[in-house]
């Protein structure tokens, strides 16, 4: 668990990134791409539920992620989301931004 | 623990309620929420530990609320009253109250504004194509130089409202209320009539190529420089001073009874 708030934040301004990745490997639903996030830092970031929601409601507004109703037959319907051209293209935008300030930042640091 | 979770939502929500994007919001999370808890009782967490790590992981809900969506925000200025140049389309904003609202310049395609009351609102210079008016309150509404293709007026209250200088093509009107109603230089043609009663409504050089108006009953119509000619008036009942002004401008009125 991150307990250092700047690294936290740190994470948490690449919340939509992380979320589109998730997303190029298929469609998911709310809880799995935080149980994902969970597993795939080895349980060291824990995204909060209200960052997740607003980053994919952003997302979907953008056009960049489409969402739908799953047909679940036991238990709570699910909302599955699906990302999208554009969601894609800004993945790949950001990824490559990611990069160069890593980069940069490793220069200076 | 499932209910205290639900209650717990509720709460926050509250604010919110009307809102319907944060209705299904509310959903979606109770359901994450719920397997979340569950999952966390498996790895062998007692109730309350569970319950409390559940209730933690949700964040800071103003977060939510801030972003749900522009749409959200946009329907947070309806205290505000003033729409206009707004990107409304294909909003769900069924039964809403919004009296002497301004719909100025908006884009309210395919909007549903069914069972609202929109009393004395103006929307000028707006695309209303395909919007659907269902059993709403025009009353006093000003519509103007607007696009109202395919609109549904059926059963709406237009008493007193003005359409003027706008493109009604295919529009419909079965059950509307009519009276006192202007339509001066619209373009009516080939929308259906028939069947509706006019009294005071006002045609004034309105486009009335193959328009309808077959069993309607006509007390105190104004038809000036309307294009008449083409109009249906199949078994009409009207007065006789529209009637006169009708047979002036060459309307066909064979199959009319005039009172």
């Amino acid at each position: 668990m991150v307990d250092n708030k700047i690294s936290s934040d740190l994470l948490r301004g690449h919340t939509d990134t992380i979320i589109l990745k998730l997303l190029m490997s298929g469609d998911k639903y709310g809880y799995e791409i935080s149980k994902l996030i969970h597993s795939n830092s080895k349980g060291e970031y824990e995204l909060k539920e209200s960052t997740m929601f607003s980053s994919l409601k952003r997302l979907e507004y953008d056009g960049c992620i489409t969402s739908y109703w799953g047909d679940e037959t036991h238990g709570g319907r699910r909302r599955y989301y699906k990302i999208a051209d554009r969601g894609i293209k800004l993945y790949f935008e950001n990824k490559k931004n990611w990069d160069n300030a890593k980069r940069i930042l490793d220069q200076l640091l | 623990m499932n209910e205290q979770l639900m209650k717990y939502l509720d709460g926050i929500f509250l604010p919110y309620e009307d809102l319907h994007t944060v209705k299904e919001l509310k959903e979606e999370l109770l359901n994450d929420l719920q397997e979340k808890l569950s999952d966390f009782k498996n790895q062998g967490y007692d109730e309350d530990t569970a319950y409390s790590m559940t209730i933690d992981s949700i964040g800071d809900i103003n977060e939510i609320i801030e972003s749900i969506s522009a749409k959200t925000r946009e329907l947070k200025q309806m205290m505000s009253k003033d729409f206009s140049k707004i990107n409304l389309q294909d909003s769900d904003l069924k039964g809403v109250t919004v009296h002497e609202g301004e719909f100025n310049y908006s884009a309210l395609k395919e909007t549903d504004f069914s069972g609202s009351d929109l009393t004395n609102s103006s929307f000028k210079c707006s695309d209303l194509t395909n919007v659907c008016f269902d059993g709403a309150n025009l009353s006093g509404a000003k519509i103007n130089m607007s696009t109202l293709r395919n609109v549904c007026f059926d059963g709406a209250n237009l008493t007193g409202a003005k359409i003027n200088m706008s493109d009604l093509k295919d529009a419909t009107f079965k059950n509307c209320v009519l009276n006192n109603m202007d339509f001066s230089g619209s373009d009516l043609s080939g929308v259906c009539f028939d069947n509706l009663m006019f009294t005071g409504t006002i045609f004034n050089k309105a486009g009335l190529t193959g328009t309808s108006f077959k069993n309607a009953v006509f007390r105190n119509v104004s038809f000036n420089m309307a294009n008449v000619k083409k109009a249906i008036f199949d078994g009409a009942t009207m007065d006789k001073l529209t009637y006169a002004v009708l047979k002036g401008s060459k309307a066909d009125l064979t199959n009319v009874t005039v009172i």
